[in-house]
């Protein structure tokens, strides 16, 4: 048992995670080539053990799937394993509240760390001047929704993409729907837009050319599949990139088909609708405009979108300003005036103005100026929630104030010495015993160097193991 | 020495122990956080009406034909194109086309597209004759189908024209599909049933603010049919021969096109704006470098720009040539500029095209610059 404590609590699995995290940092690197940032922060890092192909880190390499511990496994066991050998080892006295608060605050730090990994919620929010929103678009994540509309609310029925990209047959707990996927493309582009895409990459392409590209396509009998076609795109990896997905689905209510439908971002969510418009014309004009269908006297509302969080407040954009430097096309500011409510508290705050290092705080949500659309009416705000906000600034206030306390701790005994030192130069027949003690540190200091002790210094410990941990 | 441990040595070992498995517990928890999976969900939200901008043009929409590709029109009149792998690698080109009211009745369309197919034109009686009955979502309408005598396509294939008018109150829509007689032909059936699948949404015309048109695409289906509104802005000038009103961005005042396919195209812009917009060599360097070109010396500004003759009024023609970047075809570009200082503010009249057409249009954009004064 005590072998195994002793493990856990050493300098060895230390080492190991150590080299394990250098290792997943190097692979993880790699396969961001191939895999691109998101899935290979989910994939290799946000997992505890991961089984992926080795094709990821060469394209050329087989599919052969290894396992590696992933990164919150890594990340985990090196703070237990920290953390217990800090409280193993580190003698508490006054000598060392300093050092013993530095540790504190860098351990809160890791630990903040891990609590936005899992709470934090980004979003973004598009909103035009005069128009308001109640809620706020997720950056990677889609739902496919049936809403049942309502005179005073809607009920919403909200169905994560992985489940329309893997099943052919969903049915509704607690209603009488089935929709069943008859095709499902992980990115799409309208296809006016894909042509006009590849005539730009590749200069001028004939018509045989251009249909060499399209794999497959779709479009609906009904509602928006009526006016807007979508081809196949192989998914995107890039950052500054998102995959739009589209289904071609049928909504069945107790086994009557209520026809089949297109669904997909570009015709739900404001702002790829707004992009299909501005960039191919009145084709795509109105592209987000609602597909509904009747089913026993109500009213029902399908579409594919980004998921949407909703607030209990609504934020008017009641101006946004491009201020650019005279004469030039130099952006020199940007920002946005907004009016805020409060549904619940009956809160109104009018003319906030959202600026670029100016953000708005509210309702534990920050919103920060991130961008806008060509013509300077429409504002993107960048909205995050993370509970753990607060924790890097008072771990780093903590680090501070230990860092303080032993400089000050050590100022004092250097203070002492030297006073000693003094008092001794007065009095030369003390002298000799000084050197003496001095000569006996030396000494020790030395077969501390020669020899590793099976217990190291414990305050050099954490510190590598913060300066390089992955998480 | 406070060890603060110290004061409780016998319990040193197990405190220690029990703290180890505390961690091990908020590891615990930070795994079982990680393996939350989504699934469906439901909930109510405050009902939510549509909001986005009323349709300012036509909606049309249809069931696509199998084999159907829609593509760019590459012409402003049109509202959609399709194309159609044909016979002999010749492909079938469909068309939908909003025109005003005025363009021309039946009989002339119908004889219009017997030229272009090189039959000879006909008379209303015979145009009766040879209608044929179709349905345009749900109404009736008259398609007329017309063959080249001839083998026109290269010498070797007949041509063939499928063609419908369906009109609507201030417009007619032309549906149109022409190709190699063969493909058209075979096409026919999926025309009729594309024709019938139609539906046009005509939009309620909205009292727009005029800045708002210029950033709305543009606003009249027809497209080039029908010219943007003047700008309130837009003092009393006399328009050259030639130059069109076009859709600009709304920073702009006015926006026109000049030439074509064979003569090449330029486009004219005219901004306004207050103060002192930097120097003139300020702006012959931005323009220069908007075409790759480096900066000039102070002193070659007099080869880039001459002192317009006009009097009382401070003009400057401005002339900064180049390859534009990103230009498919390399082509030379060349840019020329008249910038009056008038009343606090600066004008600029850009025009920017193809290198000949550019140098043919000079003197009209002078005299267009000074009839705005």
């Amino acid at each position: 048992m005590n072998k195994l404590i002793d493990f856990l609590t050493g300098l060895k699995l230390t080492v190991i995670c150590l080299a394990a995290g250098f290792v997943l940092v190097f692979i993880g690197t790699l396969a961001q080539v191939n895999v691109g940032l998101y899935d290979v922060q989910t994939e290799y890092f946000r997992q505890y053990v991961l089984v992926r192909p080795l094709s990821d880190l060469h394209a050329s390499w087989p599919e052969f799937k290894y396992i590696f511990p992933g990164g919150y496994l890594i990340g985990w066991v090196l703070f237990a394993n920290l953390v217990a050998a800090h409280f193993k080892r580190f003698k508490l006295t006054w000598q060392k509240s300093g050092i013993f608060l530095t540790h504190i605050g860098i351990i809160m730090l890791l630990l903040g760390q891990f609590m936005t990994e899992m709470f934090q919620v980004e979003g973004s929010m598009r909103i035009e001047e005069g128009g308001s929103k109640n809620y706020s678009n997720s950056h990677l994540d889609n739902e496919l929704v049936l809403i049942e509309k309502g005179e005073k609310e809607d009920l919403v029925h909200s169905i994560p993409e992985g489940m329309v990209a893997n099943k052919s047959e969903i049915a509704l707990p607690e209603t009488s729907f089935t929709i069943s996927v008859k095709k499902y493309f992980k990115n799409t582009d309208p296809e006016l837009l894909f042509y006009a895409r590849m005539q730009e990459e590749d200069g001028s392409m004939s018509f045989e050319d251009l249909q060499k590209l399209v794999r497959d396509k779709m479009s609906a009998p009904n509602g928006i599949g009526r006016r807007l076609t979508v081809v196949k795109k192989a998914p995107t990896a890039k950052m500054d990139d998102r995959n739009i997905p589209a289904a071609l689905i049928e909504i069945k209510a107790g086994g009557e088909s209520m026809g089949e439908w297109l669904v997909t971002n570009w015709a739900a969510d404001d702002a790829m609708a707004a992009f299909a418009h501005r960039v191919s014309g009145n084709r795509y004009a109105n592209l987000d405009a609602p597909q509904t269908f009747e089913h026993d006297g109500k009213t029902y509302e399908i579409a594919m979108r980004s998921v949407r969080q909703y607030k209990p407040y609504t934020i008017e954009l009641v101006d946004f300003a491009h201020d650019k430097y005279q004469g030039t096309e130099i952006a020199k500011n940007f920002s946005s005036t907004v009016h805020l409510t409060n549904h619940e508290t009956g809160e109104e705050r009018k003319n906030i103005l959202i600026k670029m290092n100016e953000p708005l705080r509210y309702g534990g949500e920050t919103y920060y100026q991130s961008s806008f659309e060509p013509g300077d009416r429409v504002t993107i705000l960048q909205v995050v929630r993370n509970p753990a906000d607060w924790v890097p600034y008072v771990s780093c206030t903590i680090v501070g104030v230990g860092l303080t306390v032993q400089f000050l701790l050590s100022l004092g005994r250097f203070g002492k010495r030297r006073r000693k030192k003094d008092s001794d130069n007065e009095t030369p027949g003390r002298k000799k015993d000084n050197k003496n003690a001095g000569q006996g540190r030396r000494r020790a200091a030395k077969s501390l160097a020669k020899k590793p002790t099976k217990e190291p210094e414990p305050a050099a410990v954490p510190k590598t193991a913060t300066g390089e941990s992955p998480s | 020495m406070h060890n603060l441990f110290n004061k409780m040595p016998h319990s040193e070992g197990k405190l220690k122990f029990s703290r180890i498995s505390a961690f091990a517990a908020i590891a615990a928890a930070g795994l079982l956080a990680g393996c939350e999976d989504p699934g469906i969900q439901s909930y109510s939200i405050p009902a939510e009406s549509h909001t986005s901008t009323a349709p300012t043009a036509p909606l049309v929409s249809w069931v696509t034909p199998e084999g159907w590709v829609e593509m760019a029109s590459g012409s402003a009149m049109r509202y959609a194109t399709f194309m159609i792998k044909g016979l002999h690698g010749h492909n079938v080109d469909v068309s939908i086309t909003p025109l005003p009211a005025m363009q021309g009745g039946e009989l002339e369309n119908v004889n219009r597209w017997r030229g272009q197919v090189g039959l000879d034109p006909i008379d209303q009686e015979e145009l009766d004759k040879q209608a044929e009955k179709v349905s345009i979502g749900g109404e009736e309408a008259r398609l007329f189908d017309m063959t080249s005598k001839e083998a026109t396509i290269h010498g070797e294939h007949h041509q063939r024209i499928l063609a419908v008018t369906h009109s609507m109150p201030g417009k007619i829509w032309f549906f149109k599909m022409m190709g190699v007689a063969e493909t058209v032909g075979e096409q026919k059936q999926a025309f009729q049933a594309f024709l019938k699948s139609i539906a046009i949404e005509e939009p309620e015309m909205p009292a727009m603010p005029p800045s708002m048109t210029g950033m709305m695409g543009s606003p009249h289906g027809g497209g080039a049919s029908a010219p943007p509104p003047p700008r309130q802005d837009q003092p009393d000038w006399e328009v050259p021969e030639g130059w069109t009103a076009a859709e600009g961005s709304s920073m702009r005042i006015a926006t026109f096109q000049v030439g074509g396919e064979d003569s090449g195209f330029a486009e004219i812009a005219v901004t306004k704006f207050p103060g002192s917009v930097g120097t003139l060599q300020g702006n012959i360097d931005r323009w220069r470098g908007q075409a790759g070109l480096g900066p000039i010396q102070p002193d070659q500004i007099d080869r880039y720009s001459r002192k317009l003759d006009w009097e009382g009024v401070d003009a400057t023609l401005v002339d900064t040539s180049g390859v534009k970047e990103g230009a498919r075809d390399e082509a030379t570009q060349r840019l020329l500029t008249v910038i009056v200082n008038k009343g606090g503010f600066k004008w600029f009249f850009k025009m920017s095209g193809s290198s000949e057409l550019v140098g043919q249009q000079e003197e009209n954009l002078i005299k267009f610059a000074k009839s705005a004064q």
